[in-house]
Formats: structure tokens, C-alpha cells, sequence
């Protein structure tokens, strides 16, 4: 076996575990608010109203907070998908589920950053 | 008095010669409360049937050689007792992702040859002339690494790790738990001669921390926290030389 | 024992395809647990992706943005977030764990001076801060 130190994978690792973490602390709270609490009645509907929301957006550290909160936790899942699709079967295509994967996550990246950046 | 217990014991069976795939095979044995399933398997093949092939050495649980599957999970046969299993019956099978070379008995060569990849010795850039005396260490500084350490070659990790059992080429739990034991000695300086087995495509990056290893470890050697902290000092590395390309690399 | 592996007929027991569910006869739930950890990021995924689009239907006017939280308020997504919610409680409780596991192996990951950071004070920092930050999220979310 010839082996040599692999200068990528440390960087999609990285991300993927900055990721881990910003979505341990952060996601839950965020689906309950948005996802479950307004629906059941247990906070005003109007927090998630569009004037409430676009009005938040205007505060630049919301768009730098929702960069961070969504770009990082994209590579999170990517990295995570990526090996759990070769581990349930897919191993033969472990060559190219990287580029599926990250892939994915960059072009989300653009995504949010032209929404927030140009779009707002 | 005699109340004769007895324990049923069914052992993967393959004789190369004989057949192409394993076959198995049930012996009915007398329960002893101190007997581990290595002890039953040692009767079974001085008193009822001596083909029957299996490695063991010391018994203490120091050797490494008695690993085998118990009722699915690697285990040190001299250690696993079988009042643990009774009444149940005791299925006895070879380490699972090892080629078997007969019976119960495993080929460890692809361990072998990745446990020597790792360098798993003290590497100095300069060795001191033996007059200059011993490298010391203080009692600190051995404990960063004498958790990884007590590794006993058992290959019961790599028996439980589905990595391995996916991707034969995954340098594997023991492996680099024993490179990052030689990283972690302040005697040693061999991490950059390490750093290419330990932290390419088949090293490391390999790993999605299924954590059975550490589980299964007979020696509490934790390789998948070794893997993490390893993948850790790793990515800080690069992230650091990426920013400070300048800096010194260690 | 070495052999040659030219001369010596072998066989090698391959792993099963649902190994998770059952592997070579056996099932362990620590694996399937490891599936279960492993898919929260699924759920991540979607809810994330779910989030940017919202964010876009703000780009769209009030009306889009409100049909779209009008279906979001009904059983089948309401159960989707439930259920994302636990996928996302999981990856949270595994993930914050392990750094305390890192800590306690070896060296572990934070030393001050000789010494190495009890285990126990990492668990407490990394959970600590889950409680802070979803606080002061809340906080902020209700209040700014
Ligand atoms: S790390 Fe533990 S399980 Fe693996 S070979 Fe060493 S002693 Fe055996
Ligand atoms: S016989 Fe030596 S470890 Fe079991």
C-alpha cells in the first residue's frame, strides 16, 4: 500500500465539525420556534410574520448570523450524507459521492449568500 | 450428587480442504461456572473432537491470540465467561472482516502489514550515544499516551468496525491508535514519517466514529478517540498552515 | 499467522449490506444507534434547506411568504418538525458528548499547563453552552 496524506479531506472535516457544533447549539432551538411553537399557538404568530422577518433582516449581524448558522450546518449534513450513503450501500460509488455531496453545500453556499446579500 | 449441566456450544467450522464455505457445528458440553468459553472450547478438542482448530496462548487476557465472535461480539475468549451465556447456547465464531484460514483461526496479515505502516516504535530525527544516558519522561507526560499503549494486537476492533468490513483498505481502530501513541511520547520524533499512513485517504479520514472499537476493546485503548484527536490535531494543522503558510509545520 | 495468501484457500465472511440492522447473522444496536446518529443530519439538511427557502419567499412579498407559513401550519409539517426536532435533539446530545469522550482518552484535547482538563468540566462547558446559546436565541427572537 502506498500511502499519502490526503490534503483535502482535513478541510471538508473542518467544516463538518464546525458544522457538528454550530448545529448542536443552535438548531434545535430553531425548529421549535419557527417550526412548532408558532403553529401551536405557544408564541405570537406574529413574530414569524413578514414584516417581523424582513424587518430583522435588515440588521446586518441577523444576515451574518444566518450565514453562519446556514452555510456551516450545509457541510455538516453534506460531509455526514456523503459517508452514510457509502455506508448503506453505496460504497461503490464512494469516488463520487464527494462531489455530489460538497458540491450540494457549495452551491447552497451561493445560494444563501446571494439571497442575503443581494436579494435583502 | 450429580446434577450434570451442560451448555451447547456451536462453532464455525471450515476445512479448506474438505469444503468451500464454513459450515457449522454443535457440541454439548458440561457447564462449569468458572469456565470461560475458551476452557470449553479446549475440551471440546481434547475429549470430543480434535480437528477442531482455534489459537490461544497465555489465558490471562494478555496475548491477544484467543479473539474470536461470541454470540456476535468480539471477545477475548479466555475472558468471556460462560455462566454470562448460560442456559442460552454460546455461538463461537471466527473474528468476522479476517479472511479464515481454518476453523476459527484468522489470517491477521492485512493487520500486520498496517501495524507496521504506523511506524509503531520511538523514532528520533538523531539517536544520543548510549553514554548520554537514558530519554526521560515525567509521570505526566506518560500519561498522554499510556492509555494507547496497553493495545494487545487483539484485532477484536477491527472485527467490530463495519468501516472495515466495508473498505478492507481503512488502516483501521488498532493501527492508528498505536501511531498516535508514538505521536503523543515526548521521547519520540517521528510524527512527520507517520503523518502520511495516519492521515491519508485510508487513515483517518476513513473513520465515521461507529465507536464500536473502543467498545469492544478488552484494554480500554479508546482508538476512536484516538482517530478523533488525531483528526482534530490534524485539521488544526492544516487550517494553521493555510492561514500561515510561514509557520513552522509540526 | 502469515501466509501466503497465493497458496492458501480462505474465505472471508462478507459484511452484510444492512449491517446496521443485521450483520452476519447478528444484530447490534449500537450500529443501528450509529444509523440513527448518522441520519439527524438528514433532517438537518432539510430543515436547513427548508429555512433558505423561506428566506427567499421573504424576497417575494408578504403574500408568498404568508401562503407559505399558512401550509407550513398544518399536521403533516407540523409532525415533520416533531420529528426533525428529535433527529436534532439527537445530533445535539451525541455531538456534545463526545468532546467530553475526547477529553477523557489520552492526552485529551485541552490541557492547561502539565495538566489535563478534567473530563467533567469539558461535559459541563459543552452542554453549558447548548443551554446558553438556545436562551439566547430565544431571547433575542422574542424580543429584538
Ligand atoms: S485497540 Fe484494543 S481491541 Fe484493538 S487490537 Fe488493541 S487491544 Fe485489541
Ligand atoms: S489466550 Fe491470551 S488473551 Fe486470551
Amino acid at each position: 500500500m502506498n500511502y499519502k496524506e490526503h490534503k483535502s479531506e482535513p478541510f471538508w472535516w473542518g467544516m463538518f465539525s464546525q458544522g457538528g457544533v454550530i448545529a448542536a447549539l443552535l438548531i434545535p432551538i430553531h425548529i421549535f420556534l419557527g417550526g412548532i411553537a408558532v403553529h401551536l399557538g405557544l408564541i405570537d404568530a406574529e413574530l414569524m410574520s413578514h414584516e417581523r422577518l424582513t424587518g430583522l433582516l435588515q440588521n446586518p449581524l441577523v444576515k451574518l448570523y444566518l450565514c453562519v448558522l446556514l452555510i456551516f450546518t450545509l457541510y455538516h449534513a453534506a460531509h455526514r450524507i456523503r459517508f452514510t450513503l457509502a455506508e448503506i450501500g453505496l460504497h461503490s460509488l464512494a469516488k463520487v459521492l464527494p462531489f455530489l455531496c460538497y458540491g450540494g453545500a457549495l452551491v447552497g453556499t451561493a445560494v444563501v449568500l446571494y439571497i442575503l446579500w443581494v436579494l435583502f | 450428587m450429580s446434577d450434570h449441566k451442560t451448555i451447547k456450544i456451536t462453532v464455525l467450522r471450515y476445512r479448506p480442504e474438505e469444503e468451500d464455505a464454513p459450515t457449522e457445528q454443535t457440541y454439548e458440553v458440561e457447564f462449569r461456572d468458572d469456565w470461560v468459553v475458551l476452557d470449553a472450547l479446549n475440551h471440546i478438542k481434547d475429549h470430543i473432537d480434535g480437528t477442531l482448530s482455534f489459537r490461544w496462548s497465555c489465558r490471562m487476557g494478555v496475548c491477544g491470540s484467543c479473539g474470536m465472535m461470541v454470540n456476535g461480539e468480539p471477545k477475548l475468549t479466555c475472558a468471556a465467561m460462560l455462566r454470562d451465556y448460560y442456559p442460552k447456547e454460546v455461538r463461537v465464531e471466527p473474528l468476522v472482516n479476517f479472511p479464515i484460514v481454518r476453523d476459527l483461526v484468522t489470517d491477521m496479515t492485512d493487520f500486520m502489514d498496517k501495524l507496521k505502516a504506523v511506524k509503531p516504535w520511538i523514532i528520533r530525527e538523531e539517536e544520543k550515544p548510549v553514554s548520554e544516558g537514558e530519554y526521560r519522561q515525567t509521570p505526566d507526560q506518560l500519561k498522554d499516551y499510556k492509555q494507547f499503549s496497553q493495545c494487545i494486537n487483539c484485532m477484536l476492533c477491527y472485527a467490530a468496525c463495519p468501516v472495515y468490513g466495508l473498505e478492507h483498505d481503512f488502516v483501521g481502530p488498532a493501527a492508528i491508535a498505536l501511531g498516535h501513541r508514538y505521536n503523543l511520547d515526548s521521547r519520540d520524533e517521528g510524527i512527520q514519517q507517520r503523518q502520511h499512513v495516519i492521515a491519508s485517504k485510508e487513515g483517518i479520514w476513513e473513520c465515521t466514529y461507529v465507536g464500536e472499537c473502543s467498545v469492544v476493546c478488552p484494554k480500554h485503548v479508546d482508538p476512536a478517540e484516538a482517530i478523533q484527536q488525531t483528526k482534530v490535531a490534524t485539521t488544526t494543522n492544516r487550517f494553521k498552515s493555510l492561514v500561515m503558510p510561514w509557520g513552522n509545520k509540526t | 499467522m502469515m501466509l501466503d495468501s497465493e497458496t492458501t484457500k480462505t474465505y472471508t465472511r462478507p459484511i452484510s449490506k444492512a449491517w446496521w440492522l443485521r450483520d452476519r447473522g447478528h444484530f447490534n444496536r449500537r450500529y443501528f444507534m450509529f444509523l440513527l446518529r448518522e441520519l439527524t443530519s438528514v433532517f438537518v439538511a432539510l430543515y436547513v434547506v427548508l429555512f433558505i427557502y423561506e428566506i427567499f419567499l421573504l424576497t417575494k412579498g408578504p403574500d408568498a411568504h404568508a401562503a407559505f407559513r399558512e401550509s407550513l401550519n398544518s399536521g403533516p409539517w407540523i409532525a415533520f418538525h416533531i420529528i426533525a426536532l428529535l433527529f436534532a435533539l439527537y445530533h445535539s446530545y451525541t455531538w456534545l458528548g463526545l468532546t467530553t469522550k475526547m477529553q477523557a482518552a489520552g492526552r485529551g484535547l485541552v490541557k492547561i499547563g502539565t495538566k489535563t482538563l478534567p473530563p467533567i468540566l469539558i461535559a459541563l462547558g459543552s452542554y453549558g453552552a447548548w443551554i446558553v446559546a438556545t436562551i439566547i436565541i430565544a431571547y433575542l427572537f422574542l424580543t429584538l
